[in-house]
């Protein structure tokens, strides 16, 4: 079950490893310890994760997703799922099965970009919970108006790029 | 009695759930039970069987890929020190800050509880607001950790690699739309 990019990670892991035996022994042990508790606590969630994904993308008609964020569907397309993303309020756990779904019920790639970069980037949710405390409104409405264009500009950009190089 | 309350100085009033059974993963369990109920009845057996089966398929490639990403993840966390990481996006300036930045920003592991207080430790110090939005941008939409902890073991490489090109102009841009706001970025007095 390994594949390529899994046996370059481990590689880049031992790499980590020995460069830290050298310089700071005692991370060696605390990265490891580290590794197997965040191990045993992001599996059950990704366990969890897959399995509504499957079951959901199974109820789900893949009419109205492939209609509207399509491949075809273009520049609409990307600026409807811009819109979506900005206000999903969860983190990584929930949003990638999520995608999942999306790109198995016929969401296009550039779509499912613009998507993944208006969560990422504009998250609403994020400025509310420790944003606006931490950094100020002035910050934040800084920050957010750079950050509007961002994710059509990068479903736009993965367009280009598909239509370059054309993906299975 | 001296010791009894010291005891109860340092136990908890009640126990919390355990961290690997807490809120949220109780919240997924539901979502699966009522989405595989729902799937069931609607679909059918077969769609059930068939969507659980692909399902272990796809987790038995993810396990291995998961052990490796998060031992990269790990090590790397604590490889960097995180003065270092303030430090070197304090330093630069102009493009090369925000090139800095960026750089620094897809390196930062870990969630914005730790973020957050070092950009803004940063911004109260005096870092410009171009460094500052192009670290942010950079470790929320390229980080590293997100990356290979999720989108790697689910997405895949291929998908990983054409959004990663197509987001990488991102914190540039935002840097550059952010000097061009008219307005200040320090944070009001509390009134």
């Amino acid at each position: 079950m390994l594949d390529l990019s899994t046996i370059i990670l481990f590689l880049i892991a031992l790499g980590l490893a020995v460069v830290a035996a050298r310089r700071q022994p005692h991370i060696v042990k605390q990265g490891t310890v580290m590794s197997v508790e965040r191990f045993l606590a992001v599996l059950p969630r990704m366990a969890l994760a897959i399995l509504a994904a499957g079951f959901v993308s199974k109820l789900v008609p893949s009419g109205p997703i492939a209609h509207h964020i399509g491949p075809e569907s273009g520049i609409y397309g990307i600026l409807l799922a811009s819109l979506i993303g900005a206000f999903i309020p969860s983190g990584p756990s929930v949003l990638f099965p999520v995608v999942v779904v999306l790109l198995q019920a016929g969401a296009g790639f550039p779509q499912v970009v613009a998507f993944l970069s208006a969560w990422s980037v504009v998250a609403l949710h994020r400025v509310l919970i420790y944003e606006l405390p931490l950094m100020g409104w002035r910050f934040v409405v800084v920050r957010v108006l750079s950050a509007l264009p961002l994710a059509p500009l990068s479903g736009v950009l993965a367009q280009v790029i598909i239509d370059f190089f054309p993906m299975k | 009695m001296s010791d009894e309350a010291q005891k109860d100085q340092r136990l908890p009033k009640f126990r919390p759930l355990p961290k690997s059974i807490d809120r949220s993963l109780l919240v997924m369990m539901l979502m699966v039970v009522a989405a595989g109920v729902a799937c069931w009845f609607v679909e059918g057996q077969e769609a059930f069987i068939e969507s659980f089966s692909s399902d272990l398929v796809m987790m038995m490639k993810i396990v291995p890929k998961l052990a490796a990403a998060l031992l990269v993840a790990s090590f790397l966390q604590l490889m960097i020190p995180r003065q270092l990481v303030a430090k070197w996006i304090g330093e630069g300036t102009g493009a090369k800050g925000v090139a800095i930045a960026t750089t620094i920003g897809a390196l930062t592991p870990g969630g914005p509880m730790t973020s957050f207080p070092m950009v803004s430790a940063l911004a109260e110090s005096g870092t410009g607001r171009a460094p500052l939005i192009a670290y942010l941008v950079s470790w929320s939409n390229l980080g590293f950790q997100r990356l290979l902890i999720w989108e790697l073991p689910l997405l895949g490489p291929t998908f990983l690699i054409m959004r990663y090109i197509a987001c990488l102009p991102l914190p540039f841009l935002a840097a550059w739309l952010a000097t061009k706001i008219p307005m200040s970025i320090e944070k009001d007095e509390k009134s």
